[in-house]
């Protein structure tokens, strides 16, 4: 696969736009179809907002976002942050289908990523999370 | 994001554009809790031009939801367009709020 972005910024949710901006333009320019573009816009707002707030808890850190594209048939989107270990895939799914009163605040973001991506995988290496998100 | 409401048959239809994501929410939160908080009960929110919503954006309506309900109040959704759409379904917001097609079919 062939790398198309390579961006690092500050784990802060001033700079989401910013990430959002140029994955969605690698995506256009490795010919992803429109409704996997939506797709890739959701599943990264919510996997890099969840390091944004949570991975460095509170100190400063940075975010690191590679995107890998195939001939327009998989893009792959990998967030790596040093921050605390955290592995989204082992979270149980939410209860989706709790009421209005019961329903928790909480818990979807990881659970649209899933869903979303057709591969999610996580690894810990050298004191780093890294997360791969796979679109075919 | 634009925020605009007016009222009709007891309702107060709450028009939200734009976006709905983890920097825009809080302040459309904060807007819907102060209609909340002044004493509005019916909410219908028309999402006619609303583009994107994340699971921000469902926490700020659903936190909304929430303080209705405390109240005795009752919200509604219309006018879902295709990814708005498809996060409800994901999330099962359609099944446990009500959706309708148009403003008008909400308010009938």
């Amino acid at each position: 696969m062939e790398t198309v972005l390579t961006l690092t910024l500050p784990a802060e949710l001033s700079h989401l736009p910013a990430f959002i901006a140029a994955v969605t333009e690698a995506a256009e320019s490795s010919h992803v179809p429109q409704k996997t573009l939506f797709e890739i816009e959701l599943a990264l707002e919510e996997a890099l907002v969840n390091v944004m707030n949570y991975a460095y808890a509170g100190a400063k850190g940075d975010i690191q976002v590679v995107c890998r594209a195939e001939g327009g048939t998989a893009f792959v989107v990998e967030i790596t942050d040093s921050g605390k270990d955290f592995d989204m895939t082992s979270l149980p799914e939410p209860d989706i289908t709790a009421g209005v009163e019961e329903r928790k605040i909480g818990g979807l973001g990881i659970y649209f990523i899933k869903k979303l991506a057709d591969r999610v995988t996580y690894r810990r290496e050298d004191g780093k999370n890294i997360l791969a998100i796979m679109f075919m | 994001m634009d925020f605009a409401t007016k009222k009709e048959n007891g309702w107060t239809i709450v028009s939200i554009a734009g976006r709905m994501d983890a920097i825009t929410t809080p302040e459309v939160e904060k807007k819907l809790g102060g209609l909340v908080e002044s004493g509005e009960k019916k909410l219908v929110v028309d999402l006619k031009d609303l583009t994107y919503v994340s699971s921000a954006g469902l926490r700020g309506l659903l936190a909304t939801a929430k303080k209705l309900k405390a109240g005795q109040g009752d919200i509604a959704f219309a006018n879902l367009q295709g990814p708005v759409r498809d996060v409800f379904e994901i999330s099962g917001f359609c099944s446990i709020f009500k959706v309708f097609d148009s403003v008008a079919a909400a308010l009938a």
